[in-house]
């Protein structure tokens, strides 16, 4: 049996002891004091009441401890006894596993356990989101370079890393599947038992061909989108270890806690309730910390040898062997009148699923249902086919393939304004759903903004049209913009996915909101708290959030697909009006009065003409304050037939219009970005200055993707596993402007209006960047990223064809 | 072979062995307990793990210990003073100049050092001094815009 | 992990001493940047490091008497790009020490261990090669002067023995009416390790023709080693900077460096690249050597 370890000190945010974390909670509380007075007596202060929040731009509890370097990363936090945990990885992108020699790793220094597939009962060997496909550790065969199989745990990192280099592996080497193309081929060795397609979906409305045949023009044109990484700065880690109630506890960035508290359970036969999965700060995650990582082995790493056990994956770990974005072609064939209608759109995806399933069907999905939003199209067909090949896998990834769904999308639709002699702007406005336009598989829409954010981006554009056709070139550079926009469905994909919230308080009035999506570094643990307290009549500064942990918050989901603060937002909305509820029922029975004459509201509970504080009305109750416990669940009706793509796959959209102004240098094909105009309908804005920061950082992301990021995958390898040849784009690569607009518009069905932005602002920047690129030199960018080389190619192409005698170029 | 090394560590001075080939930030971060300063790269290329060594950002992921000896070294936990954030941490709270915050300390630390140099940069100057610190999620917007409201404190 | 050895030797002498001791199998480390990446990246396991770091005979940027700068090969980039003798007499040694990575590799990495480790991409190699400096290397055998032009023999070799250490860089001065620049290409703005192509050019202009008249020429990142392109600067000399002379200066230039490609670009497109610069640069110091001050 383990040993039982007490969990170190400090609360999920700090690594400080209570002490400490006292005096910094009243420094917090000083300075979102501070600012929330000035920010209410400031023009954008008109919120609800006396105490009402939403609206205003409040400091987050969590980033005091990360400015001070005492945040709760999961590689922060040591244990006594703990040990660290290093794999031996797959070198072999294909091959069959004919032995594991373990015998020298196992007496070398340090060395105190070793974990094999082989040493994990069949039936639990495989862990997975959608369908457990994904071997803990490899035992039959290896279907990526990178594939763990061996895992070692021992009393230092370099012991466990020495150890790893002792192990021998014999493999079979088989043929490798290294493209869609070739794992469709005929005969072609199967990466999978069941075939090497891992889905197929077809979705079709009204007539695509006939739409095409209607149309006055039409293009077609093949986008090919290559594999990148999410980059976020914190490799995954995470700590395992049995609790004095001898439950296995797992520590771990995470994106979704309630998802691995089922699998390691599963993975290590415990009943769940014997398992604990809890998110430390989360640095960064954007879809690459949804799927299994450490957590399955560092659990059976603690149940083998009683001790704590940690591990840390290193850069070159993330780069190759956690999920990729998706490299796809789409193909894609439009049809529009003269007059500027589009007739059809007919759209091919071939999509590298990589090595295993992981959110290859969701994303499929995704695709399909995007495929023309946000337009109003009356015939398409829409095809995605993906499959395995032997790279890792290829998963979630913010907007879940829809920024390349855009990047064909709306350089079509750019294509097609300049072929029909209109602006982008107004052959979009033709086209744009408005409300009671039906998607492509049938769901009206309601409260859509579209039109509003093309409205604000037209006088921007207009007068940067101008202010450049008068100087076209700068420092020799070539200049243009280029615009392009969104619909995006917030959460799951037309599955339910409720959020819950549930609110407790003590007898001096602290209050607790228990919501089960995990802060992975949004903010939104803080919106949340706005949100819970507002609706409650509550100050906020008495509610704390704890959040992603899979004992004390419901499983509310992941956060992903932009759903938090609409989803659990609403779930601590309807939570706070029930907390309020049960609060003013308590202090009437103690009153003997009515309970509707008693209300909570402005942190006061007003009976009749009495009015009491909220900690007076806690003391009043305190007897019974145990028994209060608000309750809030938002759970929308979200159906849909993924075999017919029918019914609503989702419960809002959020939609926007982003901007660009590049500046070409065009002897080289070298393209910076120097400003960036984005307006987008989000509804309300629980907190501005994190949603600023989630479109600028979407815009940043959307510019790495279109000018350098990719993985490099060569003879079924990542060829670039670090930031040396993997290009990130830093302060100086990105515009300082980026100047974001709101437009006014609330979504009824949001908490306080609001929606969801956290992928949208990505997913039209790598298609403005391109229009910019048409702009400011002449040529349609069909490839990401567009890097230099490859512009250069597509410049100087173009110039041959101009003046062929002349232009001669050398490459 | 260990080599005796003496650190000053945010005004504590430290006597260690250290191995020829150890690295500062495993000094810091395993010994010392301080684990403000994050570990990815290990290339000297994301910046977060910046310290201040005499006074100047280096990259403690490739500094070997052995280097830093008898040197004055700064992290990220010793910018704080009397229970009260430094402007520049202070900003960044405000400013929301964080969100995941694992970039955050490597920011912080490096624009100290450009204010203790240049208290009054101009916007190009401090983006200068941070294009080598990668963030993944703020979009550097409102970093920057945190060190400028320092820089332009009366 | 092998068992490894560290001195930090005091004077010139030791360290010489220790290098003869060691046999070759030592790893000099000076500021330790690019050997802290080799080491984590485990493609260096050093069994001996010699330390050379504070070697305060190797510190130091002197104007000599002749016009030129002496540069101590413990030297770091931060120290040359602020440098006021530096900025007189050589303005282009500052661009280049400017552009290189970000403040933190300035802060540690020196101009002699960015030389040593000749890497092909490195700047400050470049540079030296187009100066014409000198590059004064130590060892058992006393001091000896090898000129930039002949000192990158190889792959991440050196004319420096394994007993010997480079001490100083010798930068003449520079020619009347004559001008520097230091041109750069690399895919971001932000630090960029691999896969740049960087071009040094120093020249001088006959005031009355406007002609080229002597010109050095250093390029990194189009070959195995940091690159003198000797036929390049002959296609220039004793000629205006016009389209025809920079179509000639392309031919040449193709002919004469052998990139290789990577995973960023092709050889083809750093060729085009290495072209592109090299005009550009040259240009600017033809603009410089017209202005009144080097």
């Amino acid at each position: 049996m383990p040993e039982n370890w007490t969990e170190p000190p400090g609360e999920k945010i700090a690594l400080e002891d209570l002490a400490a974390q006292a005096h910094w909670q009243r420094e917090y509380h000083r300075i979102l004091r501070e600012m929330h007075d000035a920010e209410r007596a400031g023009p954008e202060g008109a919120v609800e009441g006396e105490t009402g929040t939403v609206g205003l731009r409040l400091p987050r509890n969590d980033v005091l401890y990360k400015v001070r370097g005492r945040a709760r990363y999961a590689a922060n936090i040591k244990m006594e006894g703990m040990l660290h945990c290093r794999f031996v990885r797959s070198e072999h992108a294909h091959a069959r596993i004919l032995a594991v020699d373990t015998s020298k790793a196992e007496t070398a220094p340090g060395v105190v356990a070793i974990l094999t597939g082989a040493d994990i009962p069949p039936e639990r060997r495989m862990t997975g989101t959608l369908t457990q496909d994904t071997p803990v550790l490899a035992v039959e065969k290896v279907r990526f370079a990178g594939e763990p199989i061996v895992a070692i745990a021992a009393e230092t990192p370099e012991a466990a890393e020495a150890a790893c280099y002792l192990v021998d592996v014999t493999y079979e080497p088989l043929p490798m599947i290294l493209s869609p193309e070739q794992a469709l081929a005929p005969g072609a060795e199967q990466v999978d038992a069941e075939g090497n397609v891992i889905g197929d979906l077809l979705h079709e409305l009204g007539d695509a061909q006939a739409g095409l045949v209607e149309a006055d023009v039409v293009i077609e044109n093949e986008y090919t989108i290559e594999s990148m990484d999410h980059c976020f700065l914190e490799p995954p880690s995470g700590l395992s270890f049995v609790d004095p109630e001898g439950v296995l506890t797992i520590l771990v960035c995470t994106q979704y806690p309630h998802y691995h508290h089922k699998q390691v359970a599963r993975v290590t036969g415990l009943p769940m309730e014997k398992v604990r999965v809890a998110q430390t700060v989360v640095g960064g995650a954007f879809g690459g910390k949804m799927d299994n990582s450490v957590e399955c082995v560092i659990a059976l790493l603690t149940l083998k040898t009683g001790h704590p056990v940690s591990a840390i994956f290193s850069r070159e770990e993330v780069f190759t062997a956690t999920t990729k974005r998706h490299a796809m072609k789409i193909r894609q064939k439009m049809g529009a009148t003269r007059d500027g209608r589009l007739t059809a759109l007919d759209v091919d995806v071939l999509a590298d699923g990589g090595a295993y399933r992981s959110y290859s069907m969701i994303v499929g999905g995704r695709c399909v249902i995007h495929s023309g939003m946000p337009y109003r199209i009356p015939n398409v067909r829409s095809h995605y086919l993906v499959t395995f090949t032997n790279y890792p896998p290829a998963g979630a990834m913010r907007s879940f393939g829809i920024v390349k769904m855009a990047f064909a999308l709306e350089s079509q639709m750019n294509e097609m304004a300049d072929r029909l002699g209109m602006s982008p702007i107004e052959f979009r406005r033709i086209n744009a759903m408005v409300d009671d336009d039906r998607t492509i598989i049938g769901q009206k829409l309601w409260d859509v903004g579209f039109l509003k954010t093309l409205d604000a981006i037209e006088p921007i554009y207009r007068e940067r049209k101008r202010e450049i056709a008068a100087n076209p070139t700068r420092n020799g550079r070539k200049r243009g913009v280029g615009l392009a926009s969104l619909g995006y469905g917030i959460g799951y994909s037309g599955v339910r996915n409720p959020s819950t919230a549930r609110m407790r308080v003590a007898a001096d009035g602290s209050v607790v909101a228990y919501c089960g999506t995990p802060d992975i570094g949004t903010g939104s643990d803080m919106s949340l708290a706005m949100i819970a307290a507002q609706s409650a009549g509550i100050s906020l500064h008495r509610v704390r959030v704890i959040s992603g942990d899979s004992t004390k918050t419901d499983d509310s989901g992941p956060t992903s697909a932009s759903r938090t603060t609409y989803f659990s937002g609403n779930a601590a909305y309807i939570c706070g009006q029930d907390f309020k509820r049960q609060i003013e029922a308590a202090v009437a029975r103690k009153r003997d009065v009515p309970p509707e004459r008693v209300q909570l509201a402005d942190d006061r509970v007003i009976v009749g003409n009495d009015g009491l504080s909220f900690e007076q009305a806690c003391a009043l109750i305190a007897d019974e304050i145990e028994d209060i416990c608000g309750y809030g669940k938002f759970d929308p009706d979200i159906a849909m037939n993924i075999l017919t793509f029918s019914g609503n796959p989702y419960a809002t959209y959020t939609f926007g219009t982003d901007m660009v102004e590049v500046e070409v240098d065009e002897e080289l094909g070298r393209v910076e970005v120097v400003r960036c105009w984005t307006a987008h309908d989000a509804g309300t804005l629980i907190n501005p200055t994190g949603t600023e920061g989630q479109i600028d950082g979407g815009v940043v992301m959307g510019i790495g993707q279109a000018l350098w990021e990719r993985c490099m995958r060569r003879d079924g390898i990542i060829a670039n596993p670090h930031y040396r040849d993997y290009l990130l784009p830093g302060v100086k690569d990105v515009p300082f402007e980026i100047q974001n607009t709101f437009v006014d518009n609330k979504d009824r069905t949001g908490p306080y209006g609001a929606k969801g932005v956290a992928e949208v602002s990505l997913i039209p920047i790598p298609a403005a960047i391109g229009a910019a690129v048409m702009d400011a030199v002449g040529v349609r960018p069909d490839r990401l990223p567009m890097d230099a080389e490859y512009l250069y190619r597509q410049i100087a192409a173009r110039q041959d064809r101009r003046s062929p005698t002349t232009m001669a170029t050398a490459v | 072979m260990t080599i005796p090394v003496t650190l000053h560590v945010n005004g504590e001075t430290h006597e260690f062995s250290v191995g020829p080939t150890e690295m500062l930030i495993d000094v810091l971060r395993r010994r010392l307990d301080l684990t403000g300063t994050n570990r990815d790269c290990g290339m000297g290329i994301c910046g977060v793990c910046t310290v201040l060594l005499d006074g100047r950002p280096v990259s403690s992921c490739i500094l070997l210990a052995a280097q830093a000896d008898g040197a004055e070294i700064t992290t990220v936990e010793a910018l704080e003073r009397d229970g009260r954030l430094s402007p520049l941490q202070d900003a960044f709270l405000r400013h929301g100049a964080v969100q995941c915050g694992y970039c955050t300390p490597g920011f912080i630390i490096t624009a100290t050092a450009l204010l203790a140099e240049s208290p009054r940069p101009t916007r190009a100057e401090i983006i200068e001094a941070l294009k080598g610190n990668l963030c993944r999620c703020t979009g550097y917007k409102k970093i920057v815009e945190a060190i400028e409201s320092v820089a332009q404190a009366p | 992990m092998a068992e490894c050895r560290y001195t930090r030797p005091e004077t010139l002498e030791d360290a010489v001493a220790s290098l003869i001791a060691a046999e070759g199998e030592a790893h000099v480390i000076a500021g330790g940047v690019a050997l802290g990446i080799l080491m984590n990246e485990k493609l260096v396991e050093p069994t001996w490091l010699i330390d050379i770091s504070r070697l305060e005979a190797l510190r130091g940027i002197e104007a000599t008497d002749d016009g030129g700068l002496r540069i101590g090969a413990m030297t770091l980039h931060r120290e040359i790009e602020r440098s006021p003798p530096v900025a007189e007499r050589c303005p282009m040694l500052s661009e280049m020490a400017s552009e290189i990575a970000c403040s933190r590799i300035k802060n540690r990495g020196t101009i002699g261990g960015n030389i040593c480790l000749a890497d092909p991409q490195g700047d400050p190699p470049a540079a030296v090669i187009a100066l014409r400096a000198t590059l004064r290397v130590s060892g058992p055998r006393g001091p000896r002067d090898v000129p930039a032009t002949e000192f990158f023999t190889d792959l991440y070799t050196t004319a420096v023995g394994d007993d010997e250490l480079l001490q100083e860089i010798r930068i003449p001065p520079p020619a009347l009416n004559s001008g520097a620049a230091f041109g750069k290409f690399s895919a971001r703005n932000a630090m960029d390790y691999g896969s740049t192509v960087s071009v040094a050019v120093r020249l001088s202009r006959d005031p009355s023709t406007g002609l080229i008249e002597d010109i050095g020429l250093g390029l990194g990142g189009v070959g195995e080693t940091p690159v003198w392109p000797e036929r390049t600067e002959a296609a220039l000399r004793e000629r205006l900077p016009d389209e025809e002379t920079f179509a000639h200066m392309r031919k040449v230039l193709f002919a004469e460096i052998d990139p290789l490609g990577d995973d960023l670009y092709s050889a083809d497109y750093k060729r085009h690249v290495a072209s592109v610069i090299m005009k550009r640069t040259v240009l600017e110091a033809y603009g410089r050597a017209g202005a009144k001050s080097p």
